[in-house]
């Protein structure tokens, strides 16, 4: 089984993003890194449209930035230049609705405190890129194995249901829902660990 | 001392164990751990001595260890950053990630989710702390990602299902509504108990005290019924009891509510095999035709397995739970253990009692759950019972039923179970009943002269082709074991049409049966040219095929709805609501609501309505039908205002209320009584009498504010009822938030070009523009 899911190409979808006509590489960066970025806006208090919009301007700065060659991949992981945008991005959202001021009024507007906001950030987009990765993953993981096998897991290894029940529910040997959570995770672990090399 | 090898469900359960020591070393994603990342903890107390040193010295063991803790810590990181909630399955990456993952907790007002505590198809079950009154509930949330709006539609389901129960043995409802995320949720009594067969795994009970803890679930599910709804899935695991023995059913969520649009919508949706349900509880009309069969009867066999499980340990049934066909098939054919084989502190009135629950034949069960406890309540008071064991007679009626068709009956139940050929199973069924036809008529033919003889032969003759066609299949008579369904049908139809049919009525019962059969499999176009073949002969042959010729044209009408013939459709059904209304039949009630249902979509109210007439004149006078009673004469008003026949529809409506106010209900149905009352003070408002209809109006938007969620589709339609009252009342300042509020309502449920929408915004326009 390989471990170099085609999703895992960064380098190749960041090179067709200097490309400005290329709209296909757009899609799928967006569609890519969209979903950190909005969860994250979200978790700083941005909601609706105006998450969108960030996630967006963020985006947009990411690519610009890239195509003017501010980011070099030897200076730091692409997902920490990513979290430096979304955060600038979601601050200046915040203040435009007004969080931000309510926030600096009850913290007091220290520049320690505004540290500890942004490692308070920097620990909620770590969770948000690792979430993202993962259900990455997952996804590639679901295409690789027969529907029940990931159903099995599903239900075992995410929904807790207990071997015996998730084998009732689907009709199949207990030892077939062991073997199909287990099958699974260590593929998981095995992607996951692929993307850290790549 | 020398052990073998653990196997991977005992490495998982100590990798997990020894997890909840650990601390990830490892990150989230537990990418680095793997068999060479160090020794394995095996700290769990439940490990022997014998097992220990086995883990110690073998080598494979211990790497397999490590590659499973590394597993558990990928899998407790998928449930922290992930939620639990199904990934990929809604097939968007976007999905599957973040945006789901930040709703993972469902956010409802009012709760503060705990912890998950389950999983069903359709939606995720948490524990919860409701704020205002202050207690622990469980709240059950629609998946999302799937078919997301089927998950909320069988949660509203569910929610409407438990909305008419109130019962010491079911869960209570104590709220419901939409997330903010928008779906469906409710939130219902946590219940603090084991499953039922694991209740007393402790200590003995003895057979009394098993069925004092049973009599209780009786009742509830026969008070279920009572109240229009069908479980659909009963099993131990949806029957708890507390610490104190009380049991309660739970897990409404593949419920039926008869006489509602959801039921008609469910008779066609499942008409083509979806199987609701867990196999072994199930019926064999379930197991055989899906679950358009299932009814109060089967609920009564699914009790059967559960007592009989409850009290003797076993199933029914010499089952492999691995082999669903073959059990599929046991539960068909197979005799049930006798009960005293396996505990012999069972009485042979209660073996009897059991046995007559299990019945194949559900016309040889009780008739209901209510009349199952009672003898249930006589065996535990030492009392005569009313069911008898099975006469000899009839256990050899049943071989000969069983036998000739055996061995076609097993290749079909094969594929038949497997949920993608029910058809074949109903052909089957069809050639069953033409057997027993044959059967009987045979004995009956020397009698009755020509024409039964007649008919006798033409059953046997059309068996015997079906059978034909069946049995090639069955692989030791050298079919291919492979086959589908389809294949099978396909191949046999064209082989049998062409071979020698002597009599055109035969040729029309075989046409009949073999159309069905294509519209179970999905081959619609032709099973359309099979039943329209076999109709068109019925139809030169003469009157006395009436009925016949309505059962085709209502299989023709439902053909032709889902083939998209709207117009040929609505034709069937005309016609056979014609026919309905000259044989209006209580037994086959489905079909006269799924007719009645696809009339008033089509607005057709001239055909409607002797239809109507009729089943109202010809319901038998039973509790059962009282619900469909008061359905009835709730559409005949509808069909009634619409046609402008507005004092003729009101008189009805009274007549309606006037019924359920006579019925022996202590509760007085409110639900119900909210709805008809509502729909007469529409009706009252329309004809002008607009104190008598706001008084009404007004005291069911009370009831709806009170008990429904502000998002409940009924509420707009109270709300409108009450908004028109007062636009007729030229009181436009009151109308407009009203009609406002019930828009609101509506744009959640249906798209912004649908009548129902345009209706409100008539509504409103007509007032805004008021000067």
């Amino acid at each position: 089984m390989s471990t170099s899911p085609d999703w895992l190409t960064t380098s190749t979808l960041l090179d067709g993003l200097q490309d400005f006509s290329n709209a296909a590489a757009w899609e799928r960066f967006a569609n890519r890194f969209r979903v950190p970025v909005i969860s994250f806006v979200r978790r700083m208090g941005l909601g609706g449209a105006e998450a969108e919009d960030v996630a967006q301007e963020t985006l947009t700065h990411f690519a610009n930035g890239l195509r003017d060659g501010k980011y070099d991949r030897t200076q730091g992981r692409l997902s920490r230049w990513l979290f430096g945008i979304a955060y600038r991005q979601a601050l200046q959202a915040r203040r435009r609705v007004g969080i931000q001021q309510a926030r600096e009024v009850e913290m007091g507007s220290s520049t320690a405190a505004r540290v500890e906001d942004e490692n308070a950030q920097s620990k909620i987009w770590e969770e948000e890129w690792e979430a993202a990765l993962l259900a990455r993953c997952l996804e590639q993981v679901q295409r690789e194995v027969e529907p029940t096998t990931f159903q099995a897991f599903e239900l075992v290894a995410r929904e807790g249901l207990s071997a015996t029940d998730a084998a009732e529910s689907l009709g199949v040997p207990v030892k077939t829902v062991y073997n199909a959570k287990h099958r699974i995770l260590s593929r998981l672990r095995e992607l996951r660990a692929a993307y850290d090399d790549s | 001392m020398s052990l073998a090898c653990f196997d991977i469900e005992q490495l998982d359960e100590i990798a997990a164990e020894s997890a909840a020591f650990q601390t990830p070393a490892d990150g989230a994603s537990g990418a680095s751990a793997g068999v060479n990342g160090g020794p394995p903890s095996h700290t769990s107390a439940a490990l022997s001595a014998a097992q220990r040193e086995h883990l110690d010295s073998c080598a494979s063991c211990r790497a397999k260890l490590l590659e499973l803790q590394a597993n558990i810590r990928m899998q407790d990181s998928l449930r922290r950053l992930l939620g639990s909630r199904p990934s990929a399955d809604s097939g968007s990456g976007q999905r599957a990630a973040g945006l789901e993952r930040f709703d993972g907790i469902p956010e409802i007002p009012g709760f503060e989710v705990i912890r998950q505590i389950g999983r069903g198809g359709m939606g995720v079950v948490y524990e919860a702390r409701q704020l205002a009154p202050a207690r622990i509930v469980a709240l059950k949330v629609a998946r999302d990602g799937g078919d997301s709006a089927r998950f909320g539609r069988q949660i509203e389901r569910e929610t409407a299902a438990l909305a008419r129960l109130a019962h010491p043995n079911i869960a209570t409802l104590y709220a419901a509504g939409t997330t903010v995320a928008g779906q469906s949720w409710f939130a219902i009594e946590r219940i603090d108990g084991v499953r039922l067969t694991d209740f007393g795994k402790d200590r003995p009970l003895s057979i009394e005290e098993r069925l004092r803890i049973f009599l209780p679930v009786c009742d509830a599910i026969a008070y279920v019924h009572g109240r229009g709804v069908i479980h659909r899935d009963i099993k131990p695991s949806n029957i708890l009891v507390e610490r104190d023995g009380r049991a309660r059913v739970l897990d409404f969520g593949l419920a039926k509510l008869l006489q509602s649009d959801e039921d008609r919508s469910d008779i066609t949706l499942t008409a083509v095999g979806r199987i609701h349900g867990t196999i072994p509880y199930m019926s064999p009309e379930q197991v055989r035709g899906g679950s358009v069969d299932v009814d109060v009867q089967s609920e009564v066999y699914s009790l059967g397995v559960v007592l009989y499980e409850w009290l003797c340990g076993g199933l029914p049934y010499t089952t492999d739970p691995r082999d669903l066909l073959a059990a599929a098939r046991t539960i068909a054919q197979t005799p049930p253990r006798p009960p005293r084989s396996l505990n012999r502190e069972i009485s042979p009135d209660l073996a009897t009692v059991m046995l007559k629950a299990l019945e194949k034949e559900p016309g040889r069960r009780y008739g209901s759950v209510a009349a199952m406890a009672d003898d249930l309540r006589r065996v535990l008071a030492r009392e005569p019972i009313t069911a008898r064991p099975a006469t000899a007679a009839y256990q050899l009626r049943t071989l000969i039923r069983r036998h000739p068709i055996v061995s076609g009956l097993v290749a079909l139940l094969v594929l038949s179970t497997i949920g993608y050929a029910v058809g074949v199973t109903q052909a089957l069924r069809s050639s069953d009943r033409n057997m027993r036809r044959a059967i009987a008529a045979e004995s009956d033919a020397r009698s009755k002269g020509d024409a039964a003889q007649k008919a006798a032969a033409r059953a046997a003759k059309v068996t015997s082709l079906l059978r034909g066609i069946f049995a090639s299949a069955d692989p030791r008579r050298g079919g291919d074991p492979n086959a589908t369904a389809r294949e099978v049908l396909e191949r046999g139809t064209d082989k049998v049409l062409q071979g020698a049919i002597d009599d055109d009525l035969t040729r029309a019962e075989l046409l009949f049966a073999l159309g069905e059969a294509h519209h179970h499999l999905s081959i619609l176009d032709k099973s359309r040219s099979l039943l329209e073949e076999s109709l068109a002969i019925y139809r030169r042959s003469g009157l006395e095929h009436e009925t016949t010729i309505g059962q085709i044209c209502h299989e023709l009408g439902q053909l032709c709805h889902l083939l998209g013939d709207r117009e040929a459709s609505l034709g069937y059904f005309r016609q056979t609501a014609e026919i309905l209304a000259r044989h209006f039949d209580a037994d086959d009630f489905h079909s006269v609501m799924l007719v009645i249902a696809q009339l008033r979509a089509a607005e057709d109210w001239t055909a409607l309505l002797p239809l109507l007439d009729s089943a109202l004149a010809n319901l038998p006078a039973e509790p059962r039908f009282e619900k469909s009673r008061i359905s009835f004469m709730n559409y005949k008003a509808e069909a009634l205002s619409v046609t402008d026949r507005l004092p003729e529809a009101i008189a009805t409506m009274r007549e309606t209320i006037r019924i359920l106010d006579a019925a022996d209900d202590p509760d007085g149905r409110p639900a119900l009584r909210a709805s008809i009352e509502g729909n007469l003070g529409w009706l009252l408002m329309l004809n002008g009498q607009l104190d008598e209809a706001e008084q009404l109006a007004t005291a069911t938007l009370e009831y709806r504010r009170r008990t429904q969620s502000p998002t409940h589709i009924e509420l707009s339609t109270t709300l409108l009822t009450l908004g028109a009252i007062q636009s007729r009342r030229g009181n436009c300042a009151a109308a407009i938030p009203l009609f406002e509020e019930a828009l609101q309502i509506r744009r959640g449920h249906f798209p912004a070009d649908d009548d129902r929408i345009r209706e409100v915004e008539r509504w409103l326009a007509e007032c805004t523009e008021k000067p």
